[in-house]
């Protein structure tokens, strides 16, 4: 990526009025984003409730936007912090996945699985691991997408997410243990 | 990443498997409204429109105030004029005859205007001509008429008393006068009356 394709000099331009710059921004990260919603959430609904709402939010943001790192991270943090407030609002309260000294996570049983009759059937795998990262908890499946889907680093997670580093690591280690013992022992 | 305890978080084959799974888009009517709204929010709104809108809404009520105010002060005004004018010639009347401490007490022109309502006899007496000075100007033309008109009946009463008092010779002397000097109208009046006057009398 050039440093003029650059999400920040593309944020920078739309800053600056030109809205050709956040149509490509928008072609950039909208699947990714979208996918985020999706899977931490479900409802095909919610989530594209809440995928209007971080942009809309952005836009509004934009006069103040300062490239202070990377806007992947920006954006996403955008997006937790919605999601969170989801979170707060529906009938449940912020899963408790997200505690950062959640002792369940160890203990979080993995659902007891079949093993895919047929491995080579990538699609199939593909798409029960979807079905596995739905029972994972949220903090875990966040770290996952954000990774997966955003491309972000442990760091970056971190900052993301309102967590240390550790906590990000921790999550990941044990959903994709879990992930792996659910898929018959993948990896 | 060559440190093992990285294999921990970070697996490339669920990663790779993950990639595998079908992409999801947003739908095309939740692109179109995010671009929309981008687009808008940094496209030069026309200036006379927002401005105009805005003008309109910030003036509306101090101008629809403002109307009624002058509204009901314009209503006010007329009332009270219409109050004055109509009792002005008795109320002028009856003032002069008001005790001070009446008139001291009443504070305003339409107590003042009761008072004098109370005052008034049922049938009021012939009123003595108003002073011109403070009537309106069709009233003071009324009462210049009024006053010039007793002078008027007064002066042609003379003139009939001295014309009956002339000899019908001295009367046909002042008609032939007025025919040399081409009265003719004056003339013929002045002879029916003669003629009226003295029915028998043979002219020369």
């Amino acid at each position: 990526m050039q440093i003029d394709d650059a999400d920040e000099t593309l944020m920078l331009r739309y800053r600056d009025g030109d809205a050709g710059a956040f149509a490509r921004l928008y072609a950039r990260h909208k699947g990714p984003l979208y996918r985020y919603f999706l899977r931490q959430c479900g409802q095909p609904a919610v989530a594209e409730e809440l995928f209007q709402d971080v942009w809309l939010k952005l836009i509004t943001a934009r006069a103040g936007y300062v490239p202070q790192a990377r806007f992947a991270t920006w954006l996403y943090r955008i997006a937790h912090n919605r999601l969170v407030d989801y979170y707060r609002a529906s009938q449940r309260n912020l899963p408790v996945s997200y505690a950062s000294d959640c002792p369940e996570w160890a203990e979080v049983p993995a659902p007891v699985e079949e093993q895919p009759e047929n491995r080579e059937d990538r699609r199939r795998q593909a798409e029960r691991l979807l079905e596995l990262l739905a029972e994972l908890p949220e903090a875990q499946r966040e770290a996952v997408l954000l990774k997966e889907e955003a491309g972000l680093s442990l760091e970056e997670i971190a900052q993301t997410t309102g967590t240390g580093r550790e906590t990000v690591k921790s999550r990941l280690r044990y959903a994709l243990a879990r992930l792996r013992r659910s898929l018959g022992g993948a990896s | 990443m060559n440190d093992p305890r990285d294999q921990e978080w970070q697996d490339q084959e669920l990663s790779a498997l993950y990639q595998a799974i079908p992409k999801v888009e947003p739908p095309p009517w939740l692109d179109d409204r995010i671009l929309t709204a981008a687009r808008a929010a940094v496209a030069p709104h026309p200036a006379p429109t927002i401005p105009r809108f805005r003008s309109f809404r910030f003036w509306a009520v101090p101008v629809a105030l403002a109307a009624t105010l002058i509204m009901a002060v314009g209503l006010v005004q007329l009332t009270r004029q219409a109050g004055e004018r109509e009792p002005s010639m008795d109320m002028k009347v009856q003032s002069s005859a008001k005790p001070a401490a009446e008139a001291d007490a009443a504070p305003a022109g339409r107590l003042e205007f009761k008072a004098a309502d109370r005052a008034l006899p049922a049938v009021p007496p012939a009123s003595p001509a108003p002073e011109p000075s403070t009537l309106m100007p069709m009233e003071r033309r009324k009462a210049d008429l009024l006053q010039e008109a007793p002078a008027a009946v007064e002066k042609e009463t003379t003139v009939r008393q001295l014309k009956a008092e002339r000899s019908p010779t001295e009367w046909l002397a002042e008609i032939a006068e007025l025919r040399q000097q081409g009265r003719t109208a004056e003339a013929e009046a002045s002879l029916a009356e003669f003629r009226r006057r003295y029915p028998d009398y043979h002219q020369p």
